[in-house]
């Protein structure tokens, strides 16, 4: 099986609309040239090539649309080594990322992607899941069959199942009685790698097993992708719990630990939800130290955009740094509410341990939660 | 593939050389107005990681008499590290270690492509900083700033950053290795001051390579405030007047009313309209003063009880003053929403920047607003950056809005650039105070110079034999081949 979206002969170097639609917003860059987002892009931070930030793509796009040079394999390189976090269009006021996704689709079309990324793509279209697991999430949360609140586990948690029964007894103390049934992957990835025409699919294939339109999620990126592309009204479970405190009130029993808030780059820049994990993170008694690079400005974990499937080595160099950012802080704790985050940064606390005077212990709030409201 | 670039990859290794069309092409242009069809990409850009690789560059483009431009954050307004004349074009962006922060003597020794905020965040820990601060800090680089001799915010108290340049290391445009300047104490009485020729150099001597900057202490309390007079003269009179008195001002910036619109973005966000300045109001001037509160607080008091016997205003609207000191040193700019690109979607920031004495400011104001209307360019408005320690010493910035997607436009514009510094000639001043000469001022050079130029000429000469030394600017280049535009530039195909 091939992806759909791959390489089509007649479509070389024929650029598509939406990408010769960029000129204005190049040609703007150029004639900007501030460089605002390149100290904090966590690509530059590892490189220190200026060739990987915004600015650096959004010139080499300039001159492909100026017709000096054609899209190549380097160019693709580029392109995909990036995390599509969305830190340079904080410090920006051009649509930078959306642009690389719309490059990634053109590189697709001339077939510059990497083999990592068709096997996946492969993979989700044929199991449903972005790690190729086939068990289906309804078998392995039986008990929660009958609920009346449908909550969509995503492809990291149902491999993490542990976690994501801490996410859902969370729910049930607030008097939720959450609803699992089958679901297959959101194809968040297939997308922004570029594979657009293969997304179509996983979208075609979601809407024949999935029937809420109202529901939650507990991974970001699930959430985010659902409201921007299907149209979907979901709400990430956290943002549920922030606004249901009170509910608990009588109940937490205070952790009184100090900890970094880590802001996934969906949940926070793209869907805006900054305080509410931080307003539960203090109620529950946590003493909430702040990170540099936080909120709007938050540095990525490095696994997102599908970087950690096309460079898993500067994948985890981010994570890494982000894990120093956390001990810079003194806090021994690091608290997020993605999935993905919470995988990739307790991978990368591991590999940087000997350099930090102590292992920074990456958690997820639902874990928090459990305990304090237990 | 040329031989030369095949040596580079022999020398140094593929991994630190970049050959392919669009990694030149990124490194072709920087921030001055420019048509996005007057790019000039080098010919190879080269990321080295020591000094030992950028001599054995320079070695190599010494023997082939290849063009060497070394550049840094590329934010630059005028275009001094723009490899005009195609070549080598060395980023010193991976030169980017820091050496040594030595806490007893306040000093650090770093790498030359550590970004200025780099240095400021490496003395943080130990109660120091840089004050020698531009706009661009994120991205300049120590070697850009001592190349181009830019601008700094706190100017009126720390200067610029040849106050601050201890010592510097320059690899000379035949590839040999010197360390020019006076260790770690702040000046010296022996021998010729060549550390001094390197300030405003260009690259064209040599290409920095690591430096040695002195470190004040972080203030412990900084109050930014703006004062509206009504005019210019009245301002620098108010000024002088404090000077006097012994206020030690950190930082004193004087704007016309019109340039104070380009730093009330995050103002006009917010409000949907421009704040609201006094029809009588001539001037503006932020004022800087930083220490111990106490200390402050006193001169705070007598800064505004002299300020009223000068006629002048307290803004006290708060938003005013702090749109202003976002755009001008937070850069906490409203995510999403930077200023740089979202007020200049149509045209773009443009200035000249010559220097006149104190007490032509006003009388330079109004040329400076006649040659804009001359040319038919959009005034963005004027600000002088008091640049010199404990005195009224001024970089101008002469601030248009330049349609740079108009070949015509960007054309006027350089037509105003001439005329303006030259002017500023003439009122016994000078061309240039933080943009340096670069290309543009190459056919009026003499202007200003004279007959000292020829022995520039002759000291660049001794430093880069062969004048591969980012060649083209300050002075014309002869190549051995004719200058042309490189081969990526060219027509735009839409």
């Amino acid at each position: 099986m091939s992806p759909k979206s791959a390489a089509k002969p007649k479509a070389k170097q024929e650029l598509t609309e939406k990408v010769k639609a960029q000129l204005n917003e190049v040609e703007t860059c150029f004639g900007t040239s501030c460089n605002m987002c390149e100290r904090d892009c966590p690509i530059y931070r590892v490189r220190r090539n200026r060739t990987f930030t915004s600015r650096g793509k959004n010139r080499a796009l300039l001159g492909v649309l100026q017709g000096h040079y054609p899209i190549g394999k380097e160019f693709a390189k580029v392109v995909y080594t990036c995390a599509v976090c969305g830190l340079c269009d904080a410090r920006c006021a051009l649509a930078n990322t959306e642009r690389v996704v719309e490059i990634r689709r053109q590189l697709v079309r001339l077939g510059l992607n990497s083999p990592d990324q068709l096997k996946t793509v492969d993979t989700i279209k044929a199991t449903g899941d972005v790690y190729g697991k086939t068990v289906d999430v309804a078998d392995i949360f039986k008990e929660y069959a009958n609920g009346d609140t449908p909550v969509y586990i995503g492809c990291t948690y149902k491999g993490n199942e542990n976690e994501a029964r801490e996410a859902l007894k969370v729910l049930e103390l607030f008097g939720v009685r959450p609803k699992v049934g089958k679901e297959i992957c959101c194809g968040n990835v297939v997308a922004l790698m570029g594979f657009g025409e293969d997304f179509e699919d996983v979208k075609g294939s979601f809407t024949k097993v999935w029937p809420h339109k109202e529901f939650l999620t507990l991974c970001p990126s699930c959430a985010h992708v659902f409201n921007k592309y299907y149209g979907l009204k979901t709400k990430h479970a956290i943002e549920f719990v922030a606004e249901n405190m009170d509910k608990v009130k009588g109940r937490i029993k205070p952790l009184n630990i100090k900890a970094t808030y880590h802001d996934p780059c969906d949940l926070g820049r793209r869907l805006g939800v900054y305080d509410q994990p931080r307003n539960v993170l203090k109620a529950i008694g946590v003493d909430l130290v702040e990170m540099e690079l936080t909120r709007e400005f938050s540095h990525c974990c490095g696994a997102g955009g599908g970087l950690l499937v096309y460079d898993k080595d500067l994948a985890e160099e981010i994570g890494k740094n982000r894990i120093r950012m956390a001990a810079r802080t003194g806090a021994e704790t690091l608290v997020t509410a993605c999935p993905t985050c919470e995988t990739q940064l307790t991978t990368t606390s591991m590999l940087v341990r000997k350099e930090l005077p102590k292992r920074v212990k990456v958690v997820s709030i639902w874990s928090l939660l459990l305990k304090a409201l237990s | 593939m040329k031989p030369y670039i095949k040596e580079l990859e022999k020398a140094l290794g593929k991994e630190k050389v970049l050959t392919e069309d669009f990694q030149r092409f990124i490194f072709g242009a920087d921030w001055s107005p420019r048509t996005p069809e007057e790019i000039f990409p080098p010919d190879v850009v080269i990321c080295p990681k020591d000094t030992e690789d950028v001599v054995k560059v320079v070695k190599i483009a010494y023997k082939h008499g290849i063009p060497v431009t070394a550049g840094g954050g590329l934010t630059g307004m005028a275009g001094g590290a723009v490899p005009i004349h195609g070549g080598i074009y060395i980023d010193g962006l991976s030169l980017n270690k820091v050496a040594e922060i030595d806490t007893d003597n306040q000093t650090i020794r770093c790498q030359s492509g550590v970004t200025l905020q780099e240095v400021v965040d490496a003395g943080a820990p130990h109660g120091l900083w840089l004050p020698n601060l531009p706009e661009s800090k994120w991205s300049c680089t120590v070697a850009s700033a001592i190349a181009c001799d830019n601008d700094s915010t706190f100017g009126m108290k720390y200067g610029k950053i040849l106050n601050a340049l201890l010592s510097v290391e320059i690899v000379t445009g035949t590839g040999e290795v010197l360390e020019l300047g006076h260790r770690k104490t702040h000046f010296t009485s022996t021998g010729y001051k060549l550390k001094d020729l390197i300030v405003g150099s260009e690259g064209t001597l040599g290409v920095i390579t690591a430096a040695t900057l002195k470190l004040e202490p972080v203030p412990d309390h900084r109050q930014v405030d703006m004062i509206i007079f009504p005019r210019m003269k009245t301002t620098v009179d108010f000024l002088n007047r404090l000077l006097k008195a012994g206020i030690c001002i950190e930082g004193a910036h004087i704007n016309c009313k019109r340039r104070l619109k380009f730093y009330t973005h995050a103002y006009r966000q917010k409000h949907g309209h421009d704040p609201e300045i006094p029809e009588w109001a001539g001037a503006l001037l932020a004022i800087i003063l930083a220490g111990d509160k106490e200390v402050v607080e006193w001169q705070r008091a007598f800064v505004m009880k002299t300020a009223k016997e000068f006629g002048g205003q307290q803004v006290l609207e708060r938003e005013i003053v702090e749109g202003w000191w976002i755009s001008k040193h937070t850069l906490e700019f409203v995510p999403f929403h930077q200023k740089w690109p979202a007020s200049q979607l149509e045209k773009k920031f443009g200035a000249a920047d010559p220097g006149v004495p104190m007490g032509r400011l006003e009388e330079f104001y109004e040329k400076f607003i006649a040659t804009a209307e001359k040319y038919k360019l959009s005034v963005l408005g004027m600000n002088a950056y008091l640049e010199h320690p404990n005195s009224i010493g001024f970089s101008l910035s002469c601030a248009l809005f330049v349609n740079y997607r108009d070949q015509d436009e960007v054309n006027r514009f350089r037509q105003y650039f001439e005329e303006l510094t030259k002017a500023a000639v003439d009122m016994g001043g000078t061309m240039s105070t933080y943009m340096s000469d670069t290309n543009l001022k190459v056919p009026y050079f003499e202007y200003e110079h004279g007959a000292s130029a020829k022995y520039m000429r002759k000291v660049k000469a001794i430093f880069d034999p062969k004048g591969i030394m980012n060649p083209g600017k300050k002075f014309p280049y002869k190549a051995a081949r004719p200058a042309k535009k490189a081969k990526a530039s060219g027509r735009r195909k839409r």
